[in-house]
């Protein structure tokens, strides 16, 4: 083994280091690009002929210095974790994120759950079953589900299991009548459960169960079909065919060669989808009154609220970096091609 | 002693457009410790006569008539009762090595798997111990146990499936175009190898390729097949000095050495085994065709002392 664990050593170092540029690079991009937008905030909240008066706030905001030094400005606050404050509220940007974080990492890790789980059971039973009933039943399932917008089956879904049922709120992510947990990691799940109120913990699962289904759904469908077409392919590949030659049990071949190898493109994809959904799912947080990071950004984008936009961007950026070095390193784990 | 008697066989593929004969009546025997070559043009059913023996055809192939081998006919034989046989009785190489190994698995891994398969009771040191002794009879060093299959090179890799395949002394290896796709002394390496633990091992061996050099090189008897069907059988000399179908005259004559003043071929192609020609499937490319070439095939004659061949030219 010792050969192995160096190879796969010496590409987490490697892929570590790298992880500083590419952050500068997109720390250089976000702001360019916010720059770039035609409007500003000023404009955004006094109208575009207020005179003197804005031209006062811009120069306090600093927005009539020279590019580069907006730009070393925004660097620095960056590094020593100061996002400023956002125009609107007055709010610290860092705090109003690290307060909504915990509601989109509920709601994230919760859908994805369900979608991986969905996903991959229908991708392996259309998998093994090509072209029989049940895959094409999966395969249709799949199709809607993948197909179907987003607020649509949300506001579907409320209106069959919150209104017409009765059996979950439609929104919101704990009842009136329970206390939020004292704050240990932000997720009321998990800080229920650490408080011991049993009962805050039930709630706080009901709540989270329709938006997770509504997204989680939806993603699983994209997986299922990625599942099926990898297992396709590794099915039917000269490696499956020689392990059956040497008298391999079919489940192990299944498992152990045909599922492992097609995993290595899912996992890629579902580390993105994870990724992209810790930026808040927009629609899936406005359906459910979920109060997350992707309702934080829209508000910020309708008033062009450059530091909280800013600050959810870099911010995105920072896990967009951390997560795909996390699902590189996975890849490289299990495919050993990779780490040279 | 028979190895192996293969008796009537026949496989098709179902297909949308209809079912495809790939091996029509087949019969071929191989003694124990000898080795049939096996060739004909790609697409002659010659890779699915070897795939069919071990029963790896996908699940579109319908298998019919007899296959003894190990003292079951492996064509009726269950699917456990088959398992027990591949890779422990029987093993199977093939064309591309390249692809064969399992991408995420480490050599040991693959050797420990085949192990297990067969012995769940095996203990890793001793299955360690015989995948050293089958890696060093083919010459890949021990200590690149724990590397992975793309650490190899392709005449390496195809030394290990051949290790995979010796685990546990096999009494019939099935090597289909072991070498093709690699150069020729990698090629003359494998060989040499095949042969050498051909006769360490007593193993009967069926060669299957299109290189006429090979067989005349490596075996003792040689079947020549086309479209599927066995057109020739006999001891490679005698089909070498005296070959009896047009189609093994052809073959042999196509082959270049150095006296070669004229490059020869077989005119036309092989036929489409969806709709092969009526009567004997040879009939629009042979020289000698004949009316009655059209009309049945024609029956298996034994006009030699051990020669068995399928053409009116030799009628029983």
């Amino acid at each position: 083994m010792p050969r192995t664990q160096a190879s796969l050593r010496a590409y987490v170092v490697q892929r570590l280091l790298l992880t500083g540029p590419m952050v500068l690079i997109l720390l250089t991009l976000v702001f360019y690009f916010l720059r770039a937008a035609p409007g500003d905030p000023v404009g955004a909240i006094l109208g575009e002929h207020s005179g003197p008066l804005a031209d006062s706030i811009r120069r306090q905001l600093g927005l009539y210095d020279p590019l580069y030094v907006q730009y070393v400005d925004y660097l620095r606050r960056i590094f020593t974790g100061d996002m400023g404050n956002s125009i609107i509220t007055q709010h610290s940007v860092a705090a109003d994120i690290a307060q909504r974080l915990p509601a989109t990492i509920e709601l994230t890790v919760a859908s994805m759950f369900v979608a991986v789980l969905a996903g991959m059971l229908l991708g392996v039973v259309s998998a093994t079953r090509r072209d029989r009933p049940a895959d094409v039943i999966s395969r249709l399932v799949a199709a809607v589900l993948y197909n179907t917008p987003i607020f649509w089956f949300g506001i579907i879904m409320q209106l069959v299991f919150a209104v017409q049922f009765r059996w979950f709120d439609s929104g919101g992510r704990l009842s009136a009548q329970f206390a939020i947990p004292p704050r240990v990691t932000g997720l009321y799940t998990i800080d229920s459960l650490v408080a011991g109120h049993f009962r805050t913990f039930i709630d706080a699962v009901a709540h989270l169960i329709l938006p997770a289904l509504t997204l989680g759904l939806v993603l699983a469908g994209f997986f299922a079909r990625l599942v099926r077409a990898n297992m396709l392919q590794s099915l039917q590949a000269d490696y499956v065919e020689a392990a059956r030659a040497r008298g391999i049990r079919p489940l192990d071949v299944f498992y152990r060669h045909a599922l492992k190898n097609a995993m290595v493109p899912v996992s890629t994809a579902m580390g993105l989808t994870f990724a992209i959904l810790m930026s808040g799912a927009i629609l899936t947080e406005s359906v459910f009154s979920w109060e997350g990071i992707g309702r934080y950004i829209f508000t910020a984008i309708s008033n062009r609220d450059y530091p909280a936009l800013q600050g959810a961007v870099v911010y995105y950026a920072l896990i967009m970096v951390f997560l795909s070095v996390l699902i590189d390193i996975f890849n490289a784990w299990i495919d050993p091609r990779i780490r040279y | 002693m028979t190895l192996l008697d293969i008796e009537g066989l026949n496989v098709s593929y179902a297909s949308r457009a209809g079912p495809i004969r790939a091996v029509i009546s087949a019969d071929l025997k191989i003694e124990a410790g000898q080795t049939l070559g096996l060739v004909g043009e790609s697409g002659c059913g010659k890779s699915t006569l070897g795939k069919a023996i071990l029963r790896i055809l996908p699940d579109t192939a319908t298998v019919t008539g007899s296959i003894r081998f190990a003292g079951l006919d492996l064509v009726t034989a269950e699917e456990p009762a088959l398992r027990k046989i591949r890779g422990r009785n029987a093993s199977l190489i093939f064309q591309d090595p390249m692809t064969r190994l399992d991408p995420l698995m480490t050599v040991r891994h693959h050797f420990l798997e085949l192990i297990r398969a067969h012995e769940p009771d095996a203990d890793e040191d001793d299955a360690m111990k015989r995948t050293r002794r089958v890696l060093t009879a083919v010459r890949i060093p021990p200590d690149r146990l724990d590397q992975f299959p793309h650490e190899f090179s392709g005449g390496m890799r195809q030394r290990i499936m051949i290790a995979l395949a010796l685990v546990f002394n096999p009494t019939l290896l099935v090597a289909d175009e072991p070498t093709t796709s690699l150069d020729v002394i990698v090629e003359a390496q494998i060989l040499q190898l095949l042969d050498s633990i051909k006769n360490e091992f007593e193993m009967g061996v069926l060669l299957i390729t299109h290189n006429l050099g090979l067989i005349a090189e490596y075996a003792e008897e040689m079947a020549v097949m086309y479209a599927g069907h066995i057109a020739e059988r006999g001891p490679v000399r005698d089909v070498f000095k005296e070959p009896l179908h047009p189609y093994t005259k052809g073959l042999l004559d196509s082959v270049i050495d150095l006296e070669t003043r004229e490059l020869h071929s077989i005119p036309g192609q092989p036929p489409d085994l969806l709709q092969p020609p009526s009567g004997c499937p040879f009939h629009p490319r042979c020289p000698s065709a004949m009316p009655v070439c059209t009309g049945a095939f024609p029956p298996t004659t034994r006009p030699r002392r051990d020669r068995t061949v399928a053409c009116y030219l030799y009628p029983g």
